[in-house]
């Protein structure tokens, strides 16, 4: 009887076995989609290439207006601890806004680091697909890699996804990530159509990579290579004449090289930027700095800028805040899209190029486009080199104010920063040139080094 | 297995004959204990006669009798004698053996199973349904506050439905879970709410992440047990690492139909209050920082020197922010309801309860628990097969106001929450009057049912089938119209549904063999899991008609849409084998192999396995004889493994998601959803355990002493990395090792035991001690800057101070090699946040009717301050009091720095300046209850009627002048967002029994 008990149970013992290692079987998710399927189906790879594009017009840029709080363009009103600190351009290594800014950026390096690597081993896309994400990918790999390395100075290059290899990553010098950032461009502009894929300029092309290129020469001091990327993208046609002040930045605008598409037509902080009342406090208030420097002609002034009246104290006053979006929330009649490259720059960045190279009356004449625009009467030709070079940062921070940090990148390229800053902000410290890179990275990365005295 | 059927009857039947052939009677039956489980190895006798039996497996007995009539005589170490008289043929007896209290040998449950105090082999600690009545508690887990050694409850927040952490035997993870296992009468309990999704779901509230014992009602609950130890644990193999929760809830008794009510009501006050800075000493703070760095406060709020709290609001208006926050009084209502009873073999119960509580914070809040469960059981007639369902039904509904940041209590005293013009003041990024508009909504459902099945094939060999089904679902809604949020923002409402549904199948075999003096009892059995959970969330803006917000078709925009769905399954084979050798040596031995589909094939299974070992000496001859005062005495040890699998579903696939709200050029984007790692694999635990259990003058005094050492290796965190990589971490197996270890001491005592009056007492402490003993490769591992090898995990590190420079005021920190420096070394060691030690004192009064219980629980420990947000005088939030104490050129000894408005100081919130002292004695518990004279309730025809008031979280000793809210509440919680100290609470009830 024992037995035949111990026999049964040994049986059933044996059944339930087996019965346990069928039952294990991953079962499969409903919501996520495996990376081989990814790559073997064209509009999946699409749908994995947008993504990277929409991190860059959401997060990443709204964490850019920071950048003109730090500078001396908004001044921010409330009180969130991590905001006051770029109120006094002293960021500290933990600061929260600062880590999600290089996050985002990082975040999009990867993407497109496996994107590509996904797209080398994928059999089942077409060449002409693989191509045209391949270039995309390229090029927003540059677009984040550009703004890390003049952001933050010394970053790690990182280009494939290999955790082992990209965790213990040392950082490059600024010339070997611009090397890899001309490398990039050039490939995307030799893998990308000169056509906009889809309905509106919501994706790069070739001359999206060229408006890129030129901007990373200028950067260089590469003059003549500067000039000739922007005549390319000038002289396409494509984006001119400008559109007028107030089509600026809709959806699709004439002069938009790349636009980050916006769901609802609407740009993700616009209703932090845009007060709900006009007698209401604007979290991110122009600073009179900046309001004063438009002469009283400048019609940009009145398109771009809006004001607020507001009581503080028994006392009103007028507070004046950025209005190059107006949408504050969804609108389908007139969508708004986040701007990324557009023409004026390219007439600037050209301006510059011909100015520094002896080129004054061309350079006049391409920093009259957007003058003329703004209704401001054209500079005359005859102007000295260094008159002529003031006229451009001048207009520089007039025409892109607020965009994507440029009134900060261009003070620092050009070796103002310290000097302009000390003198607007008493707590400004020589180290605010860079920001830091974020604590955790290099508690959690220990070749990383630290930013000079943060 | 015909032949042997035929052998079995034909047996019988001689028998039979051959009883009539000698005129003698048969006497049968079954011996119970009180939860209806039947008892084994009870001795029947009949009495001043040499007839005697004992009882099977079954608990059931057969005696036959020459003597025609007598008294049976039932007798079992542990419980009361009970005699019976009989007269003939006596067939199908039922006996109800009732537990002698306060001995070794009541029952202890254990996994998938049960054995007693005495002839346990493992660490187990329990608390009975008396212990958890006692305590006005929404959360059993509570109840269990400084009860048990080894056991560390902490209540993070004390709102209803907040949170509660429990650890059991310290930290043993870095990064996987440390909740333990929770078994609800046998089945696999797992109703967490489910973590949250882009910063949305159910914890997106005050309250904070939601304890799954909040579906449990504590008076449903007999008893609950932790098993801490290796021996206890590894039937649970994979997830008994961090200890197992067993809970069986309450069961009926044959006898007479009984009706018990039970009526509370109570109020609740927040047990403490933070030591703030008032209007004149924060102004004075403020106006001194400006003067210290030459600079003139400005009402220009362009201005960097915009100090709206000095130039534009009150200088008289002088708010206690703690008071407005969390002020209130709240009020509970409890109502519960219990019909038990059975005949014979059937037995049941159906409970019915009804709690409701408001909260202390401003504006409509309300709570609202409602449940239902019953129980039914059954045996045959042979007492063969056996069954019994159980089921519980709880509804819960939280409606709570969404204050985002209980931290708004540090708001400037004369913050004025509405300016001028009567809008709400937003300058400091939060105002608790708006943010009160702002609702959380929650509709959790939780059903447990669960079914065993037993059978008794033969005597000495049972089956037994274990079936359970939970369904939880979380449905809520977080609703922000516009007047509860800052200008620039539009209303929007976020929609949560969240699923969970798991069954559980556990077939088991348990076969039994008695020898001489011996006992081998054999358990195997399977386990199968599988677990879903779905979730859908969706957030919407934009709603023209506020009122219906509640409502998704009204939202102008839908911004974010999501659905997630992830399965779990879980398989396994388990086994274990307990030799008794004369109640004296006991030998266990246990087995389990897991499967789990979160692991990557290849990696999918894993065996665990302990022994342990008791030896009762007490029992020896030459105790006996030489040491009569002893009346008790163990020694038991254990060895084993147990794992962890704690981690989210398909971490080793590679896969694309597509999140819901990341839409382009109108396309769902899809995006990378980790760092794929099909390489991980289980983390495991070794646990020793050492004890020692004495009992002195026949166990008036028992006391027990453990030593435990738990060794965690491969360690399954979300690797930390940097974001260069893309992620900021991903599922791996850390090479390291973390050692728990730790001495428990547990010592009661009846000190008097009177006819009229008695005095029990009981207490514990627990010293633990918890250390990265190794980790491969540490210095590159990232983990260094974090921890430190040789020490505590839960270490705090920072800056050191070293005081202020006596010239300047500046503080002073120190440089790697200890002095002063201009840039400080961020990485010293400051403190840990393990508890040096802590434990409780329980003190238990009778005199006639009246019963008097006093229960007080310690901490020793330290922990980072969460007030100390910026340097004192920068920005305008108020401060703890302790900053009065700053450096002046009249007081250029003081222990804070100078004020400034400038921030220059980014040291000072991680700097040894922050971490305090928070060691706490704390009234926890003092309940007082009398039981109406049988004389009075016998004329209302009542059997019973108690009546009592209890008292929870009633005082507590500790060092004010730290800057937490609470240090129970305090310590363990990083941010003090999600932060509440418990309450105070009084609750005045009723009992009767009809």
């Amino acid at each position: 009887m024992r037995n035949t008990c111990i026999l049964i149970l040994l049986t059933v013992v044996m059944s339930l076995y087996t019965a346990c290692n069928k039952f294990v079987e991953p079962p499969v998710s409903k919501n996520q989609v495996e990376r081989n399927v990814v790559f073997a189906d064209s509009s999946l790879a699409t749908a994995a290439l947008l993504n990277a594009y929409f991190v860059l017009g959401t997060s990443t840029y709204i964490y850019t207006k920071n950048i003109s709080i730090y500078t001396d363009e908004y001044t921010y009103t409330s009180a969130l601890g991590s905001i006051l600190e770029y109120n006094q351009s002293r960021l500290s290594a933990d600061n929260y806004q600062n880590a999600a800014l290089w996050n985002t950026l990082y975040s999009v390096i990867y993407q497109c680091n496996a994107l590509m690597e996904g797209l080398e081993q994928s059999p089942g896309l077409s060449a002409t697909a693989k191509q045209q994400l391949f270039g995309e990918a390229l090029f927003l790999r540059a677009f984040a890699n550009f703004y890390l390395v003049n952001f933050y100075g010394h970053v790690p290059l990182i280009l494939t996804t290999n955790v082992n290899e990209n965790a213990r990553a040392f950082q490059k010098t600024q010339e070997e990530i611009d090397e890899q950032l001309i490398k990039d461009l050039q490939q995307a502009i030799l893998l990308l159509k000169p056509q906009y894929q889809g309905h509106g300029k919501v994706r790069a092309n070739n001359w999206t990579a060229k408006a890129l290129l030129a901007r990373v020469y200028l950067y260089q001091k590469r003059w003549s290579e500067a000039e000739k990327e922007a005549s390319a993208v000038i002289n396409c046609g494509l984006y001119s004449p400008l559109p007028k002040l107030e089509d600026t930045f809709l959806a699709n605008s004439r002069e938009s090289i790349l636009q980050f598409w916006a769901q609802n037509g609407c740009v993700n902080d616009a209703a932090e930027l845009i007060p709900s009342s006009f007698t209401e406090l604007p979290n991110y208030a122009m600073t009179m700095g900046l309001i004063q420097a438009f002469s009283e002609t400048d019609a940009r002034k009145d398109k771009w800028v809006s004001v607020s009246s507001v009581t503080v104290g028994g006392i009103t006053k007028p507070y004046h805040y950025p209005a190059k979006y107006k949408n504050r929330e969804a609108n389908a009649a007139s969508p708004e899209y986040v701007m990324a490259l557009r023409l004026s720059e390219q007439y600037l960045i050209r301006a510059e190029a011909f100015a520094n190279q002896g080129h004054i009356a061309d350079a006049v004449a391409d920093l009259n486009v957007t003058r003329e625009r703004a209704g401001l009467l054209p500079l005359p030709p005859e102007v000295s080199m260094w008159e002529c070079l003031n006229a451009i940062a001048e207009e520089r921070r007039l025409e892109l104010f607020g965009e994507w940090g440029h009134r900060f990148l261009d003070l620092k390229r050009t070796g103002q920063l310290n000097a302009v800053m000390t003198a607007l902000k008493t707590s400004w410290l020589p180290r605010a040139v860079s920001f830091p890179i974020p604590k955790t990275e290099i508690l959690y990365n220990s070749n990383l080094i630290q930013n000079n005295d943060y | 297995m015909k032949k042997y059927i035929l052998v079995i009857v034909l047996a019988s039947l001689c028998l039979i004959f051959k009883a009539r052939a000698q005129e003698r009677i048969k006497l049968s039956g079954t011996v119970f204990n009180h939860f209806h489980q039947p008892l084994v190895g009870v001795t029947i006798k009949i009495k001043n006669s040499n007839i005697i039996t004992t009882t099977n497996t079954n608990g059931t007995f057969n005696l036959i009798s020459s003597i025609k009539q007598g008294v049976l005589q039932f007798s079992f170490l542990g419980y009361k004698t009970s005699e019976i008289n009989f007269t003939g043929n006596t067939p199908n007896l039922m006996v109800s053996l009732e537990e002698d209290q306060n001995d070794l040998n009541e029952v202890v449950v254990i996994g998938y199973g049960q054995t007693t105090k005495k002839l346990n082999t493992g660490s187990v600690s329990s608390i009975s349904a008396k212990e958890i009545e006692h305590q006005p508690v929404t959360n059993v887990l509570s109840a269990l506050s400084g009860r048990m050694p080894g056991v560390f409850v902490q209540t993070t927040n004390g709102l209803p439905g907040g949170n509660i952490n429990i650890q059991i035997r310290g930290k043993g993870s870095i990064g996987a879970g440390t909740t333990p296992l929770y078994i609800i009468d046998g089945v696999p309990y797992d109703g967490a709410a489910p973590l949250p999704v882009n910063d949305f779901t159910v914890v997106n509230n005050i309250a904070g992440a939601s304890s799954p014992l909040n579906n449990l009602n504590p008076a449903d609950i007999a008893s609950v047990t932790v098993l801490k130890d290796a021996d206890a644990t590894a039937i649970y193999g994979s997830r008994g690492a961090n200890g197992v929760i067993l809970i069986q809830t309450k069961q009926a008794k044959a006898g007479d139909t009984k009706i018990e009510v039970n009526i509370e009501q109570g109020i609740s006050k927040i047990s403490n209050r933070p030591d703030l800075l008032k209007l004149k000493d924060y102004l004075a703070l403020r106006r001194e920082a400006f003067a210290n760095d030459n600079l003139l406060p400005s009402s220009d709020p362009l201005s960097v020197n915009y100090a709206p709290d000095l130039t534009v609001w009150s200088q008289n208006q002088d708010t206690d922010w703690v008071d407005y926050l969390f002020g209130n009084t709240a009020s509970s209502r409890d109502l519960q309801a219990r019909i038990a009873g059975g005949k014979g073999n059937t037995t049941f119960s159906v409970n019915g309860n009804y709690r409701n509580e408001d909260t202390v914070l401003p504006g409509e809040n309300n709570y609202t628990r409602g449940g239902l469960s019953f129980q039914l059981q059954h045996r045959s007639e042979n007492n063969k097969l056996s069954v019994s369902i159980s089921s519980q039904l709880t509804h819960q509904y939280n409606d709570l106001s969404n204050l985002t940041n209980s931290a708004s209590y540090l708001l400037v005293p004369n913050y004025s929450l509405y300016l001028a013009d009567g809008t709400f003041n937003w300058y400091a990024g939060t105002n608790p009057a708006a943010e009160i508009y702002a609702r959380s909504k929650t509709n959790a459902d939780n059903t447990i049912t669960s079914l065993n099945l037993s059978y008794n094939i033969l005597p000495e060999l049972n089956i037994k089938i274990d079936g359970g089904h939970t369904s939880t679902t979380y449905n809520q809604q977080l609703i922000f119209p516009n007047r509860a949020l800052a200008p620039g923002n539009i209303n929007y409402a976020q929609y949560g549904n969240n699923s969970l549904q798991s069954i559980i199948f556990e077939p088991q075999v348990n076969y039994q063999l008695t020898f001489n003096k011996a006992r081998l009892s054999f358990l195997a059995g399977a386990t199968f899991q599988k677990r879903t959970n779905d979730l859908l969330q969706i957030q919407a803006s934009n709603f023209k008609l506020e009122s219906l917000m509640e409502n998704l078709s009204s939202a102008g925009t839908i911004d974010y849409r999501s659905t997630n769905y992830t399965q779990y399954k879980y398989a396994s084979l388990f086994g274990r084998l307990t030799y008794n050798l004369d109640d004296s040596y006991i030998l266990n031995g246990t087995i389990r192999r897991d499967g789990s589909s979160r692991f990557g094939p290849g990696n999918r299974y894993g065996s665990f396995g302990a022994v342990g070992a008791t030896w009762i000496f007490s029992n020896m001859g030459f105790v006996k004889n030489n040491l009569g005062f002893l009346s008790y005495g163990k020694l038991r040890a254990s060895y084993g493994t147990t794992g962890n699998d704690q981690i989210g579903d398909y971490q080793y696939l590679s896969t694309y998601s597509s999140l819901g709200s990341n839409i382009y050029h109108d396309v769902a984007t899809m995006q990378p959803s980790r760092i794929s790692n099909d390489n991980f694999h289980w983390e495991t635990t070794r646990k020793t355990d050492l004890a020692l259990e004495l009992g002195f003058l026949k166990n008036r005094i028992t006391l027990s002493a453990d030593y435990y050492i738990s060794k965690s290796k491969d360690q399954l965190v979300y690797y930390n990395i940097p974001q260069i990589t893309g992620f900021s971490s991903y599922q791996a197996n850390l090479p390291a090792v973390i050692r728990n270890s730790g001495w428990e001491l547990a010592a009661m005592a009846d000190i008097l035991k009177k006819q009229d009056l008695s005095w029990t007492s009981s207490f514990n402490i627990t010293f633990p001690k918890n250390k990265l003993q190794s980790f491969k490769d540490f210095k590159n591992s990232g983990y260094d800057a974090e921890y430190e090898l040789g020490y505590d995990i839960t270490r705090i590190y920072g800056y050191q101070f070293l005081g202020n420079d006596p010239v300047t005021g500046k503080p002073q920190y120190a440089g790697e090699n200890g002095e002063a420096a201009e840039s400080p070394y961020f990485n010293f060691t400051l403190g840990k946040l393990t508890p040096d030690y802590y434990g409780g004192f329980s003190n238990t009064f009778n005199y006639k009717n009246i019963e008097l219980n006093v229960f007080a629980q310690f901490v020793k420990q330290v922990t980072r301050g969460h007030g100390l947000y910026t340097y004192p005088g920068t920005g305008a939030i108020n401060n703890y009091n302790i900053v009065k104490n700053r450096w002046s050129p009249d007081r250029r000894d003081a222990s804070f720095p100078k004020a400034s408005t400038i921030a220059y100081d980014v040291y000072y919130p991680s700097s040894s300046l922050n971490v305090f002292n928070t060691s706490y004695l704390r009234l926890k518990n003092v309940s007082v209850s009398y039981v109406l004279s049988e004389k009075l309730t016998e004329n209302i025809k009542v059997k019973n009627i108690r009546i009592y008031l209890q008292g929870q979280n009633l005082w507590t000793l500790w060092d004010k002048g730290t800057a937490v809210l609470d240090p129970e509440s305090g310590a363990l919680s990083s941010g003090a967002a999600r932060n509440l100290p418990p309450l105070k609470s009084f609750v005045f009830g009723l009992q009767l029994t009809l």
